[in-house]
């Protein structure tokens, strides 16, 4: 993995270097600097990558200012808009900065459960900020947005041509000294739909560890769609022949390591039927997992790329001799167990409850060594099953639990009445 | 290889209740003539400048320059623990990747924590130059802070060359605060001119709960610029903030 993302190293640092929406830019320079306390906020919306973060940057780049950012990665509910946003548009910045912007980014992002009260926290702190506040939205016609764009002067960010993209790209091959055939920029262009940001992303991917790029190059790519299904992502990840399709597959994911590391698990068996294939896979996802464990245990981050390399490459190219087919992939039946058991999982937790209390043991040990005693004796001796239970203070679904079958559970029902 | 003792472990509990006010995680720099620490919060409003030199521990040994990222919350709750009497010690091996307190006091508790790789964010140094200071009592301040958030969430500070004041307008009244050359709070003043801005309370509150390890603070500040407030630990050690000021309304 290379150091910076070109997507900084080469982001604008002036409003005239940004492409296509100059103009807008322009404008919020403009906004910016005649900002007043009473003034409205600032709703930048256009299609993603189109330059409306950038320009944020741009403007405070070249008035000195400051920019306290808060994006999707941030929770945005009402306690943290207001502590971090709110406090931020209220006072001056500490030192050296002429002044600053507060940049609440892609606000489409906010999600109704997360971030609840985000957008009225938002709204307040737009009516109360002493200092400009700058939103960005791809959709602001979007009805949620409607008392919020009331508070707001609006900017258009229009999509990229294809020519735009191919222009950015080419500069930032010239200056990384990559030679680029015209077809390649232009194919990476037209994937990104107008996106720069991806398409720069994508650019640098193909251009890792090279610096000639072909059009034969351009499969890697496949075809760009952001948050693909786990279905496609397995199938791409057990399709795959080399090692960097395998780690591109499992990058697409839009779900969490450790779920896809269940998804993988499950599935392994139907794409490979050799025992040695089967016993190579498994041990490279069990090796992925105790680095994801280290991950969990230390926080240590940089072992990530070991763990992703692992249980995709490792996995993927496991199979050498069984041929790639389609097939239906399952749901990892782990989750599906734990899931259908979790009732009679929460009444053992509350017998153990039960019993710790009485016998003055942990939960665990009164599920594992006193459990399988007490239902012994209720299934075999019920009068005593009968004391026990209401010295215990079971009630009747719990003592049906404990013995498993209706009939005993049904006599010590009765006896206890 | 870094191990730090203090006689008294409720000392390091309120450094750590101080500084968790403004962050959650950050790095503590041990170094071999002492500990520091820097950070600012997520809103770029306040930064805290932390140090406690090598001799104002009981024992210190450091051999390099070692940084310390601990989640601040969880360091709090294990503070929580001390009992008065304990002693605190801190120690740190490169092999465990584990910084250990260790609370010996009837008994002797050993937590450890994991260490975090906290990607330090470069802080300005805070150079700002100040027209105004005022030497107070700690316990001033916090009746001061207290007094004014009856009325307000914000409060100004004046330093004239004979008093300071703190003035909190809301829409219930006002609250002044006056502390004169002839008051016992007033330790030492000085102002080329009569300084004045507004900080929000909230920040100041949760900053001078420090104010229980520290005897006096030191309050600088110029016209519609940053508050730096110095308290100074006793034994040696201080810990510093700069708070910038709210920009007044029309």
């Amino acid at each position: 993995m290379s150091a910076i993302p070109w997507t900084e190293k080469y982001a604008p640092r002036r409003v005239s270097e940004i492409v296509r929406n100059t103009e807008a830019a322009m404008k919020l320079l403009r906004l910016v600097k005649e900002w007043k306390p009473g003034s409205k906020g600032i709703l930048l919306y256009g299609p993603p990558g189109t330059g409306k973060t950038v320009s944020v940057y741009a403007v405070a780049n070249e008035l000195n200012y400051e920019v306290i950012e808060m994006n999707a990665s941030d929770t945005r509910n009402v306690q943290n808009v207001m502590r971090i946003a709110g406090s931020a548009a209220m006072q001056a910045p500490l030192f050296a900065k002429r002044g600053r912007i507060v940049l609440i980014d892609e606000i489409d992002g906010l999600s109704g459960r997360e971030d609840r009260g985000g957008l009225g926290a938002i709204i307040k702190v737009i009516k109360n900020a002493r200092v400009p506040v700058v939103l960005t939205a791809n959709d602001p016609w979007d009805p949620r947005f409607a008392s919020l764009r009331q508070y707001c002067k609006l900017i258009e960010y229009k999509r990229l041509t294809m020519w735009d993209v191919v222009k950015v790209l080419r500069s930032i091959c010239q200056k990384e000294g990559i030679i680029a055939d015209n077809e390649v920029l232009k194919e990476i262009a037209k994937n990104a739909e107008g996106d720069l940001r991806s398409a720069i992303n994508d650019l640098q991917a193909l251009a890792e560890g090279r610096k000639r790029l072909t059009k034969g190059m351009l499969g890697i790519l496949a075809r760009r769609d952001r948050e693909k299904n786990i279905f496609e992502v397995l199938r791409m990840l057990f399709s795959a022949k080399t090692a960097r399709m395998a780690t591109f597959a499992l990058s697409t994911a839009d779900v969490d390591y450790e779920m896809l590391m269940r998804w993988i698990s499950e599935n392994i068996p139907y794409h490979m039927n050799d025992v040695e294939e089967l016993a190579k896979a498994y041990d490279a996802l069990s090796r992925a997992d105790v680095f994801l464990g280290r991950i969990k245990r230390e926080q240590n981050w940089k072992l990530l790329p070991y763990a992703f390399e692992l249980m995709s490459a490792g996995v993927a190219l496991a199979r050498t001799k069984s041929k790639f087919k389609f097939v239906k992939y399952s749901f990892p039946s782990l989750l599906r167990e734990l899931k259908s058991s979790k009732e009679q999982r929460d009444l053992q937790k509350k017998v153990g409850e039960k019993i710790k209390k009485r016998c003055h043991t942990s939960v665990t040990r009164a599920i594992n060594d006193f459990l399988p005693f007490i239902r012994t004796i209720f299934r075999s001796n019920p009068e005593m099953g009968a004391k026990m239970a209401r010295w215990f203070r079971f009630n009747e679904e719990e003592i049906a639990f404990i013995t498993g079958d209706s009939k005993s559970s049904k006599e010590i029902i009765k006896l206890l009445r | 290889m870094f191990r730090a003792l203090l006689s008294d472990a409720r000392t390091w509990t309120y450094i750590v209740d101080a500084l968790s006010t403004l962050v959650d995680e950050a790095n503590f720099v041990a170094k071999p003539d002492g500990l520091s620490m820097r950070a600012m919060d997520p809103s770029h409003v306040a930064m805290v400048d932390f140090v406690l030199p090598s001799d104002a521990f009981d024992e210190y040994e450091c051999d390099q320059e070692t940084l310390l990222g601990v989640n601040l919350d969880e360091m709090k709750k294990i503070m929580r623990r001390a009992r008065s009497g304990d002693t605190l010690e801190m120690i740190y091996e490169e092999a465990e990747k584990r910084l250990k307190l260790r609370l010996r006091g009837k008994t002797v508790r050993t937590f450890s924590i994991h260490l975090l790789d906290i990607t330090a964010e470069e802080l300005p140094e805070p150079s700002v130059e100040f027209k105004a200071f005022a030497i107070i009592t700690a316990d001033a301040l916090q009746e001061a802070v207290k007094d004014a958030a009856v009325t307000s969430d914000h409060v100004k500070i004046v330093i004239q060359p004979d008093k300071v004041t703190f003035r909190a307008m809301g829409d219930l009244g006002e609250v002044v605060v006056e502390m004169g050359k002839d008051s016992e709070a007033l330790l030492d003043i000085q102002a080329s001119e009569e300084s004045a801005a507004t900080y929000t309370l909230n920040y100041l509150a949760d900053m001078i709960k420090v104010a229980k390890a520290a005897d006096t603070v030191k309050l600088q500040l110029s016209t519609d610029m940053p508050l730096r407030i110095d308290f100074n630990l006793p034994g040696g050690g201080r810990v510093s903030y700069f708070l910038a000021p709210r920009i007044e309304g029309e």
